[in-house]
C-alpha cells in the first residue's frame, strides 16, 4: 500500500505517490529559491505549473490514475533544473549556458565521483554494487572478492556494515549518474529515467520493496531480513548438498549400513531390499527414491542460489511446480507400495514341534554359530551381524525361551515356528520352511543359537520360540543359574553371537 | 570555454525572435510553442521558455487569454500585440541582414 497526496493545479486534481510528491515539492522549492529575487516569479511559476499539469495529464490514462516518482522525475528532466534556465536576473539560460553548466558540472562530477550504495543492483544493501559502480568493476567480481575476503579474513563483514551505515543510498536518478561518474545533462538524466522504467517493469516486486521503506524501523527489519535470508540460504545450500552426498554414499552405495552378511560380506541396501521385496517392487521403489533424491538436490541448490544471489530464474517457477507434482506422485506411490507390502504380512501361522519329553532335569546349552565365511570381508566378531545368508538360507540368530509350569509331572520341550504371508497357506508354508535343530542328550539340551529359512521365502517375520514346561518343584539349569517358573512364565534369551562375544569380551 | 558566453548571447537573442516568429503565425499556448521549438532543436530544457514568455509579456509584446480545456488544465493562449508585431518586424530584418552578412563572411 502506498501513501498518496492530492494536489491541485489550476482546478485540476492529481494523485501523487508519496515519493513523487516529495520530489515535486522539492523541485518547486528549488524553483522558488532560484526565483526569489525576481519580479515576475508568480507568473513564471504559474506557467511552469501549467506545463507540469499538461505533462501529468498526458501520463495518465484509464488504467493509470496515479502519478508516480518516475513520472515526476521525467517531467523534471524535461523541464530542466532551475539552475539550468534561470540566471540571477530571471533571464533565460539558453542552450550554451546550460551546456556550460553541465560541462562544468560534468568536469566536477567526473573528478568528483561520489560513492553511493546502488539499490537498483543491490543484493543485500547495495554496498557491493555501489563499489562496483564507483570503481567501474564488474559487479560479480566485487561480490566474489567480498565473499573470498569474508571467508578468509573475517574483516570484510564489519567493513561491510560500516560502509552500509556510512554510505548514502543513490536515491534519485541524478544520484545514480553521479555514482557512475557520468555527466549530468538532460540527455543522461533522460536515459537514466528510461532505464529505470525498464528496470521497473522487469521487477515490480523490487520496486515495491523499495517503496515499502517508510520508516527507519521497517528499513532495519527489511535489511535484517535480507541478511538472515542470505545466511539461511547459504546454510540450506551447504546442508542440502552434504546431506545428499552422505545419503547417496551411505545408504545407496554403502556397504556398512545394513547389518546383514552373506558369503561376500555385508549386504548393500539393494541386496537387503531383495530379501524383502520382489525384484520388480524393489526396482520400482529404488528408481522412485533415486529420482526423488535428484529432484531434492536440484531444488535445494536452486533455492539456495536464489536466496543468495537474489535473482529470480524464470525456470524456478516451473521447477517448484514440477516438484509439487513429483512429491504428490511419490506420496501416492509410497502409500500404494506400503499397502502392497503390508498385504504380504496379513496372515500368520504357527506350527508347534516337539523336541523331547523327559522326567529328569537338564541343563540348557547353546552353541553359537561360527561365522564360517569364505569372504575376506571384515567379518570378525566385532562386525558380526544378526542376519547371515549362506547357501540360499537366511540364518537369524537369537530367540527366546519361555519357561512355563508343566501340566503334568514331566518336562516338555517344544518350539513354535511362525511366519507371515499374504494367505494362510503361504504363511503356513513359510512357517514350515523354518529350520531349527535342538536335541536333548545326556541331560543336556543342545540348542543352536539360530534358526534358518530359505531366502526365497523372503523376510516375513519368521519367528522362533522355544518353550520348556517345567513340572512343579523341578528346575532347569541355564548358564549357572537354576530356573523355576515362579510366576506364569519366564523368558530366557538366547543371544546372537554378537552379544555372546560381547559378554565374553572376545 | 569562453565561446560559451558569446554563443549564449547569440542564442539568447535568437530565441526571443523565434518565439515571436511562432506567435506571428498564430496564437499558441506554451506547450505548442515548446513543440515547435523542440522540433527546430532550439530548445531542450523546457523551463527556458517561461521566463522569456513572461519577460516578453512584461514588455507588452505579448498578451494572452485563458481557454478552458476538456482534456487537461486551462491554457494560456499567447498572441502578439501590435507592438509585438512591430518588434518582430525589426528583429526579422536584423536577422536577414545578419544572416546574409555572416554567410558572406564565412564562405
Amino acid at each position: 500500500m502506498k501513501k498518496t497526496t492530492y494536489i491541485n493545479i489550476k482546478g485540476l486534481n492529481f494523485i501523487l505517490e508519496e515519493q513523487a510528491y516529495e520530489s515535486l515539492k522539492n523541485y518547486m522549492e528549488r524553483l522558488e529559491r532560484k526565483l526569489a529575487n525576481i519580479q515576475d516569479k508568480e507568473e513564471i511559476i504559474e506557467d511552469i505549473e501549467l506545463r507540469i499539469a499538461e505533462l501529468f495529464s498526458q501520463k495518465l490514462s484509464g488504467s493509470k490514475e496515479v502519478i508516480d516518482l518516475l513520472d515526476v522525475e521525467s517531467t523534471i528532466a524535461a523541464l530542466g533544473e532551475p539552475e539550468q534556465y534561470i540566471d540571477e536576473d530571471g533571464e533565460t539560460e539558453t542552450h550554451e549556458k546550460r551546456d556550460s553548466i553541465h560541462e562544468n558540472r560534468s568536469a566536477d562530477q567526473q573528478s568528483e565521483k561520489k560513492l553511493y550504495r546502488d539499490m537498483e543492483n543491490a543484493s543485500i544493501a547495495g554496498v557491493c554494487s555501489g563499489l562496483a559502480a564507483y570503481f567501474n568493476i564488474e559487479l560479480i567480481l566485487v561480490r566474489i572478492i567480498f565473499i573470498v575476503l569474508l571467508l578468509g579474513g573475517g574483516f570484510a563483514f564489519p567493513l561491510y556494515v560500516i560502509l552500509w551505515i556510512v554510505l548514502p543510498k543513490a536515491n534519485t536518478h541524478i544520484d545514480r549518474l553521479r555514482m557512475r561518474g557520468a555527466p549530468i545533462t538532460v540527455e543522461t538524466v533522460r536515459d537514466e529515467v528510461e532505464m529505470a522504467a525498464q528496470r521497473l517493469s522487469k521487477s515490480s516486486k523490487h520496486f515495491q520493496q523499495q517503496l515499502r521503506k517508510d520508516t527507519v524501523f521497517t528499513k532495519g527489519v527489511n535489511s535484517l531480513g535480507r541478511i538472515l535470508s542470505k545466511i539461511i540460504g547459504f546454510f540450506l545450500l551447504i546442508f542440502g548438498l552434504l546431506f545428499s552426498i552422505v545419503f547417496v554414499f551411505v545408504f545407496i552405495l554403502g556397504k556398512g549400513v545394513v547389518p546383514v552378511t552373506d558369503e561376500a560380506g555385508m549386504l548393500t541396501p539393494y541386496e537387503f531390499g531383495l530379501l524383502i521385496l520382489s525384484p520388480d517392487q524393489l526396482n520400482f521403489v529404488w528408481w522412485m527414491g533415486g529420482a526423488m533424491l535428484v529432484i531434492f538436490i536440484i531444488y535445494t541448490v536452486a533455492s539456495a542460489m536464489r536466496f543468495i544471489l537474489q535473482t529470480r530464474y524464470p525456470w524456478y517457477k516451473y521447477l517448484t511446480r514440477f516438484i509439487i507434482v513429483a512429491v504428490t506422485i511419490s506420496i501416492i506411490v509410497a502409500i500404494f507400495a506400503g499397502t502392497t507390502i503390508t498385504r504380504e504380512f496379513t496372515f500368520d501361522s504357527e506350527i508347534k514341534k516337539e523336541i523331547a519329553t523327559t522326567d529328569e532335569t537338564f541343563e540348557i546349552q547353546y552353541s553359537s554359530r561360527q561365522s564360517k565365511t569364505q569372504g575376506n570381508k571384515n567379518i570378525r566378531s566385532r562386525n558380526h551381524s544378526e542376519l547371515t545368508i549362506k547357501n540360499g538360507y537366511i540364518f537369524q540368530e537369537g530367540y527366546r525361551i519361555r519357561l512355563k509350569e508343566s501340566m503334568d509331572s514331566s518336562f516338555h520341550i517344544y518350539y513354535v515356528r511362525s511366519a507371515n504371508g499374504s494367505s494362510n497357506n503361504i504363511s503356513l508354508e513359510r512357517a514350515q520352511n523354518i529350520r531349527f535343530s535342538g536335541s536333548l542328550q545326556n541331560k543336556i539340551l543342545h540348542l543352536p543359537n539360530y534358526y534358518s529359512y530359505p531366502t526365497k521365502d523372503k523376510i516375513r517375520a519368521q519367528r522362533l520360540r522355544l518353550i520348556i514346561e517345567i513340572p512343579a518343584g523341578k528346575t532347569v539349569k541355564f548358564r549357572d543359574e537354576y530356573y523355576t517358573p515362579e510366576e506364569d512364565s519366564y523368558e530366557l534369551w538366547i543371544p546372537s553371537t554378537h552379544w555372546n562375544n560381547q559378554d565374553w569380551g572376545e | 570555454m569562453n565561446a560559451e558566453n558569446t554563443q549564449a548571447q547569440m542564442r539568447k537573442g535568437i530565441l526571443e525572435f523565434c518565439i515571436l516568429s511562432i506567435l506571428r503565425k498564430r496564437e499558441a499556448y506554451p506547450s505548442e510553442i515548446l513543440d515547435e521549438l523542440k522540433e527546430a532543436k532550439l530548445i531542450v530544457v523546457e523551463g527556458t521558455l517561461y521566463p522569456l514568455l513572461t519577460r516578453l509579456k512584461n514588455m507588452e509584446l505579448l498578451t494572452y487569454r485563458w481557454e478552458e480545456s476538456t482534456s487537461g488544465p486551462p491554457r494560456k493562449y499567447y498572441s502578439l500585440t501590435e507592438e509585438g508585431k512591430n518588434f518582430h518586424g525589426s528583429l526579422a530584418s536584423t536577422w536577414t541582414e545578419l544572416s546574409t552578412a555572416v554567410n558572406r563572411l564565412t564562405h
